[in-house]
């Protein structure tokens, strides 16, 4: 197969049959997609069930209720929360340590509140900020244990052997 | 330098405080802090001047520190640090102004013993990775792949993560073809 694709010759290139059934038109190849047999053809349809606006807001209000009653007894377990701390988004649960580079205001035995919070969840819930939750809802208490220089970071530099730094 | 071969050359270290120390009480971790210094030398100058202004403030403010006052004849000053893990750290004071000696104090008071400068692997730790449980490839499809019998062509087709042009413009038609015939039964 491979030595007539290679060979120049005056004869009219020949485009072999690449698959035995159906068309022969496409050259399958690493960049292109291979079609099915009856790409042509709709695909199955899948019924969307969209419910009326009234069906939507009793989903919504049952669902909003099975998760304040699990906030209000307290039954969520161990909840997480995405922050926004220094333009990152840290993902963070109680008891949790997180280290943070930048410059930090607060010193060693503050306690701090960090109001940014993006999403917090349970095992059966997650409730999304956009972009942010309102404060009066979730927070998250912290202290910071410590301040100190970060670990040692090595800069390297790149000198070719014709500057002869080898 | 490749990073592996620089981390393992440096040591590698995680995050950590000892016995959990924020969680129920914070436990400030200096234990003992010694000012060594010469009283008539003029290195010691500033260590002297600091002793004389500021170290009461600072006693007074850490009452969890104990402090010595160490003079020694004709030696450079310094300060040593001990903390609660039994690790000690030394700063030398030789020609430091008060202003600095107070900075390197503050340094010192709010580190702990179980800080290095080896290289840090992660910058956060959990004991309690996830909560609505790991990820895994058949997290989100559809359990029925459990029950198909192999091989499957439906499952066996050649998938790009994103649909090509063609598919689009099919996708396209498909649905004009599909809104022509609803609004020809609507009419009817």
């Amino acid at each position: 197969m491979l030595k007539s694709f290679l060979s120049i010759s005056r004869r009219p290139l020949i485009v072999r049959p690449l698959c035995k059934e159906g068309s022969a038109l496409f050259k399958v190849s690493r960049h292109y997609r291979s079609f099915p047999k009856d790409f042509l053809k709709p695909k199955k349809e899948i019924q969307e069930i969209v419910p009326s606006p009234e069906e939507e807001k009793i989903l919504t209000n049952d669902i909003i209720g099975k998760v304040n009653k699990q906030i209000i007894s307290q039954t969520h377990g161990r909840l997480f929360a995405v922050l926004f701390v220094n333009e990152r988004q840290r993902m963070v649960t109680t008891e949790d340590l997180l280290v943070i580079r930048e410059e930090f205001a607060p010193t060693a035995g503050d306690k701090i509140r960090m109001e940014k919070v993006m999403a917090v969840g349970g095992s059966d819930f997650t409730l999304f900020g956009r972009p942010l939750l309102p404060k009066d809802l979730v927070y998250v208490e912290a202290t910071v244990v410590e301040k100190t220089l970060f670990a040692t970071e090595v800069m390297y530099r790149y000198a070719s052997k014709r500057l002869n730094y080898i | 330098m490749s990073t592996r071969c620089r981390i393992m050359f440096w040591g590698c270290s995680y995050v950590k405080t000892p016995l959990q120390n924020g969680i129920g009480r914070y436990v400030p971790q200096l234990q003992r802090i010694t000012f060594k210094f010469c009283k008539s030398s003029g290195s010691s100058h500033g260590i002297r001047q600091f002793i004389e202004q500021n170290l009461l403030n600072f006693t007074k403010e850490n009452p969890h520190v104990v402090v010595y006052v160490k003079p020694r004849r004709k030696r450079a000053p310094c300060l040593k640090a001990e903390y609660l893990n039994g690790a000690s750290e030394y700063v030398g004071a030789h020609k430091m102004s008060k202003e600095d000696i107070s900075k390197w104090v503050e340094f010192l008071r709010t580190k702990s013993g179980d800080t290095t400068t080896k290289f840090l692997l992660k910058r956060h730790h959990t004991d309690f990775p996830s909560i609505q449980g790991t990820w895994t490839a058949f997290t989100h499809k559809d359990p029925k792949i459990n029950v198909t019998q192999l091989p499957n062509e439906e499952l066996s087709e050649f998938r790009l993560p994103e649909p090509s042009g063609t598919e689009e413009l099919l996708d396209i038609y498909w649905r004009q073809q599909r809104q022509k015939e609803q609004n020809r039964d609507e009419e009817n």
